[in-house]
């Protein structure tokens, strides 16, 4: 048998098959499997066979270009509208802006701001566009260094004009990192110089039905034309997503305050003890935002915040993360302590529990858990309750376990953060040597809001 | 003869092997499953958009075209983003996440694949070894997710009609589409609205070489198809369960696809309507050319220059602008209602100017069978249509319409084409943006009269559910390959070889061989058909042959075709009351053993059977013992003698119809055999459930004929 020649061939194959010989022409792909030779034919279909299949295989010349149906090109739009506000957008990975190679049929990443405005052209409509790459990963693949390099991207973005980013990002970890700027940013009680829309796609932008199109026009349209950050209610950062399962409609939600709490609808995206701050209608490709009463009211009592440079997170940090509930166990804790980690993030069930006492006398593993937690926090290490529940406050004042629980020092009572944003402001707090307790006290940049209205 | 030739207002005429005529066929036939790619079951729900219950959830969406390859916005994108069309899905019962897009997909349904192997092998084709998921994209909004699954099963078939063997060059397993419930044209664009219970039923695609011979053979091809298709038995049947699309060209035309060719009986004259309209259009194209000395087109799409067409495409393009008018002045008086009130609700009136097509657009003609004869203003005004607007007016068909001989005078005028008659023009109203474009899709079709037709997918024209005329409207262009890429979301799956030869070995029995083994039961041709057509020969043949249950007799063979062809089982379920589908045929089975051993009146059957399902006396897992149907069949004999079935002996009938008559002498004296009817009743109540009707029937007219 022949060698196979590269991928990009046009050949002709006659190949055996369990019920006799056939023949087929097409393009050779990369192998859908190793050991087979896979070509893309005429009308389009991947077909695939094993190599050892092959009877004979005959080069042929490449066929003209693709057919002229849809070329007829009016030319690329303008990006050079003077006028309009300048947006970066910081790619970051994730398949908002990826396109199919119609060769190959693979999907690959695009981020050219080209290919970008050419995608969605009406982006060139709401502002001038800039767009960086500072990598291709996927979201869950993220680490606290890569929140510094989003800090230090942004802060070059305002530093050379422009009045909004928009980062995009794979949406696993999205809202993390939007919490993460929003305290690298205003944690101290200043803001950003502009706005920063955190965005992502659902549904992957190779198909027509994609939300990221939708998505990046309201993320940019925030970006270029929302009020200015006051920090009330959590504006310092917005993730921008569908606000529900039908496209037009965009939620602009506290960065602070968000949490992906479905792995694959399109409005995965939801506050959390929050609301949106707006909402932006997308009508004929058109972009116009809503803000919510509550934001509209707050932006009108209180004064911007002063721009600030960002603060940087301290990536020796070590924080663990435990489920309250049936299965903890002490001998987790204690190795949480004894490897080194800074603090420790109770995921409690209810109000904000843990399986800490034993009034039938059954349950010895009880008491050595409150042994243990007690003897960590002696010991230094930070321990902080989050909720279990994700919604609703950390309440450890309503039984007398909980009173037990602050006795023994966690920290944390009273909280209305999400669990997530507890994790976040933890680490931003010790990487500020700032007083942690107080700091879980206080609410900075409206992550902890006084009350909870849903 | 040339290849050119033919009389298009006669297309029954035409001669297909002269104009070079290529045909083949696309068959989609859903299967009796569950959905392809998400595990809901496969079934639909007869809703109109009047009787949707508002319950059903609703989501609106908008599809985002994807660009061109070479990274610029492509006009059909650009077009497509403008008009604005946007999509409500109604979640159906049987539709989820996956079915709105919003969870990616399940793997394939493991019995769909099953069948579709099947009919691999029965088209003798060759199996796909490494089954690989692709998505072909699809604009239409027909799918939530902007594209059709679809999986290569098998390649290189072969189909035998009488007229000659036709090759199979595809077997695809695909989801179906979403059916559209209705479209609203608004002023801000399209809405289609569309009930997702049919999308991701799974659709068996069989594409034919193109060597079907002639409009004829492409009938005859179909039916061969779908008989072929039956066989597996494991189909859905009834209205819309198949879809034939026809491929269509002849030497001078192009490939066109044709869709919605459901009813067999008209594929021929579809097809030779579409002949007649490549023909008209190719010798349009060059009168166009000749009049502006322009090449003429070969006869023979094989032999054209690309060079050339495209320095064609240029000067067209320059010829037809996409210059806009706004000639609503001249409308200021207008009569027409239609114009006047879009107008006063804010709505535009454009005119675009179409040099060279006047007298070129045509007015509605019928052609020698009384289709509409193909003509340029036609494809425009579909052209126009795809933008949303209900359509155009153009100068071959004006003054009409309520728009006057002087209206078009001084829309001419505003055109500044008053003096050149050769020039025509078309009109469009409707809200700004959307005669915009309307009319600037005029301009694009306008412009393809100078070329050869160009590959597209249209759709037969119906009305009431059947074709109109057997003429179609362009939909969109013929999609190429390239818009087909990986289904990354689901794996490839590999096919095993012994797999492949399991199902080899397993083929379904045809109908011609089903019926020959029917017909060594000596049983009458009605009933063989029925059977067949139910598709209950198997049920029918293991009941004769004692092998329906554990411990059941073999059953009679006329009776038993006829219990389970006649309307017992919907009898029994009207009583119950349940489904006719949930009525065991092993309980019609145990009823007839029943009355068939004289246990029984035929009157029991219903009653009895009913009471056993309604009381739980029936097994819910059906029978499974020898012991369990003996008992049953005694329980039944038991029953039927209690509550007075077991049937009389015919001396005591004998003596109850003589004292029925005795006790009414007089009416029958009256009545003479018009009292038979009557005192059928009579004697039946007086005898209880325990007589047979017949029985009765025969011995009351004994009794009476002695009487006269």
């Amino acid at each position: 048998m022949a060698a196979i020649p590269e991928q990009g061939t046009r050949v002709q194959v006659n190949l055996r098959t369990w019920s006799g010989e056939i023949e087929h022409i097409g393009v050779i792909i990369p192998p859908a499997s190793p050991g087979y030779l896979s070509l893309k034919l005429v009308n389009g279909y991947n077909v695939s066979h094993p190599v050892n299949a092959i009877l004979s295989l005959t080069t042929l010349q490449p066929t003209d270009s693709s057919p002229s149906e849809n070329t007829d090109s009016e030319g690329i739009l303008n990006a050079e509208q003077n006028n309009l506000p300048l947006v970066r957008i910081i790619h970051t990975g994730g398949t908002i802006a990826s396109k199919v190679d119609y060769a190959t049929g693979a999907v690959v990443a695009s981020f050219e701001p080209e290919e970008l405005i050419s995608a969605i052209p009406e982006l060139a409509e709401i502002a001038r566009i800039e767009a960086v790459k500072i990598g291709n990963m996927w979201s869950d693949d993220m680490r606290p260094q890569h929140w510094n390099s989003l800090l230090s991207a942004s802060a070059q973005a305002f530093a050379e004009g422009a009045v909004g980013v928009v980062v995009t990002s794979g949406t696993d970890t999205l809202a993390i990192t939007a919490a993460a700027l929003a305290f690298g940013w205003a944690g101290e009680g200043g803001s950003p110089p502009g706005r920063i829309a955190v965005t992502g796609s659902q549904r992957s932008s190779d198909r027509g039905s994609s939300d990221a199109g939708e998505n990046l026009i309201a993320a940019v349209h925030w970006a270029a034309n929302g009020p200015a950050i006051n920090g009330g209610l959590g504006d310092s950062t917005v993730v921008v997503m569908h606000a529900n399962s039908n496209d037009g409609e965009i939620a602009i939600l506290p960065g602070c305050s968000t949490r992906k709490l479905h792995s694959t609808r399109r409005d995965a995206f939801k506050p959390i003890n929050a609301e949106p701050l707006a909402i932006v209608n997308i009508n004929r490709g058109k972009p116009s935002h809503t803000l919510s009463p509550a934001y509209e009211e707050v932006l009108a009592s209180t004064a911007p915040r002063q721009s600030t440079s960002p603060t940087m997170y301290d990536c020796k940090i070590k924080i663990a993360q435990l489920n309250g509930g049936p299965h903890l166990l002490p001998d987790i804790v204690s190795a949480v302590a004894n490897n080194g980690y800074s603090a420790l993030v109770f995921h409690g069930t209810g109000l904000g529990h843990l399986p800490i006492e034993n009034p039938n006398g059954d349950a010895p593993e009880n008491d050595k858990l409150a042994e243990t937690i007690s003897q960590v926090i002696a010991e230094g290490l930070h321990v902080i309750m989050a909720n279990l529940c994700i919604n609703g406050p950390v309440n450890m004042n309503v039984y007398s376990k909980g009173r037990n629980q602050q006795n023994m020092g966690i920290l944390g009572q009273g909280s209305n953060s999400s669990p997530d944003t507890i994790v976040v402001k933890t680490h931003w707090s010790l990487s500020q040597g700032r007083n942690l307790a107080e700091d879980l006290q206080s609410n900075l940049l409206g992550e902890n809001p006084t009350h909870i209205r849903s | 003869m040339s290849a050119v030739e033919g009389d298009v207002a006669d297309a029954s005429s035409l001669n297909p092997q002269t104009l070079g005529f290529m045909c083949g066929l696309e068959i989609h036939q859903q299967l009796a499953t569950g959905k392809l790619h998400s595990r809901q079951p496969g079934e639909l729900h007869d809703v109109t958009i009047d009787t949707v219950p508002d319950e059903w959830p609703r989501v609106h969406r908008r599809l985002r075209i994807a660009k061109g390859e070479s990274g610029k916005v492509d006009v059909a994108a650009k077009f497509e983003a403008k008009r604005n069309r946007s999509f409500i899905y109604i979640q159906s019962p049987n539709s989820g996440l996956i079915e709105l897009d919003d969870q990616p997909p399940d793997p394939h349904d493991s019995e769909a694949l099953d069948i579709a192997l099947t009919i691999s092998g029965m088209l003798d084709a060759h199996p796909v070894p490494l089954l690989q998921t692709m998505r072909k994209t699809v604009v239409d909004g027909s799918n939530t997710s902007g594209f059709q699954r679809t999986t290569l099963v098998a390649t290189n078939g072969v189909l035998n009609t009488p007229t000659g063997a036709v090759g199979v060059d595809v077997i695809c397993l695909e989801e179906d589409s979403a059916r559209k419930l209705e479209a609203q044209s608004t002023a801000n664009g399209e809405i289609v609205i569309w009930n997702l219970d049919r999308l991701g039923i799974p659709l068996v695609e069989i594409a034919t070489a193109p060597d079907v011979q002639t409009p004829d053979h492409a009938k005859e091809t179909a039916l061969a198809l779908g008989t072929l298709l039956r066989d597996t038995r494991r189909v859905r049947r009834g209205l819309g369960s198949i879809r034939q699309d026809l491929n269509v060209s002849i030497a001078c035309g192009d490939r066109v696809e044709i869709k919605g060719c459901q009813d067999l009986s008209w594929i021929p004259r579809i097809i030779r309507l579409e002949m007649a309209r490549q023909l008209h259009f190719f010798r349009l194209a060059n009168e166009l050319r000749e009049e502006i000395k322009l090449p003429l087109l070969p006869d023979n799409r094989d032999n054209t220059d690309d060079i050339i067409e495209e320095e064609v495409r240029q000067t067209v393009r320059k010829l037809l602008d996409k210059e806009i008018t706004d000639v609503g002045k001249a409308f200021d008086n207008c009569d027409s209602k239609m114009i006047t009130s879009t107008i006063a609700k804010g709505g535009v009136m454009y005119a675009v100017r179409l040099p060279h097509l006047a007298g070129r657009l045509g007015t509605k003609m019928p052609d020698n069978e009384g289709a509409q004869l193909p003509r340029l203003g036609r494809e425009l005004a579909g052209a126009a249509k795809l933008a949303g607007v209900a359509g155009i007016f153009h100068s071959d068909e004006l003054p009409a319409y309520g728009i006057t001989e002087e209206e078009v005078t001084n829309v001419r005028e505003l055109l500044a084409i008053s003096d050149t008659p050769s020039c025509g023009f078309a009109l469009c109203c409707a809200p700004d943006w959307q005669a915009e474009l309307a009319l600037e899709s005029v301009i694009e079709r306008g412009r393809l009269a100078w070329h050869r037709i160009r590959q597209e997918v249209r759709n037969v024209v119906v009305k009431k559910g059947a074709p109109e005329d057997g003429t179609t409207t362009a939909m969109r262009p013929l999609p190429g390959g390239a818009r087909m890429y990986p289904e990354t979301d689901i794996a490839n799956l590999p096919l095993a070889e012994e797999e492949w030869h399991r199902i080899r070995s397993n083929l379904p029995p045809t109908r011609k061989e089903r019926q020959k083994a029917l017909l060594e039961t000596a049983l009458g041709e009605d009933q063989i058909m029925q059977l067949l057509d139910k598709e209950i020969d198997e049920l029918f043949l293991a009941g004769i042959s004692g092998e329906l249950a554990p411990g059941m007799p073999a059953l009679p063979v006329k009776g038993w075709a006829t219990i389970i062809l006649d309307s017992t089982s919907r009898d029994i379920a009207e009583l119950v009351p349940c489904d006719t589908t949930s009525i065991p045929p092993e309980l019609l089975a145990i009823a007839l053993a029943v009355r068939d051993a004289g246990d029984m009146t035929r009157e029991g059957i219903v009653p009895l059977a009913s009471e056993f399902l309604s009381t739980g006396v029936w097994p819910f897992a059906g029978l499974t013992t020898a012991e369990a149907t003996k008992e049953l069949i005694s329980e039944m004999a038991n029953r039927a003698e209690s509550q007075g079935f077991k049937p009389a002996d015919s001396s005591d009938l004998l003596a109850i119809v003589i004292s029925v008559l005795d006790d009414r002498a007089d009416f029958v004296a009256e009545r003479g055999m018009g009292a038979m009817g009557p005192l059928m009743g009579v004697v039946m109540g007086a005898a209880g459930g325990a007589a047979d009707g017949k029985v009765i029937s025969a011995l009351l007219r004994q009794e009476i004929q002695k009487r006269m």
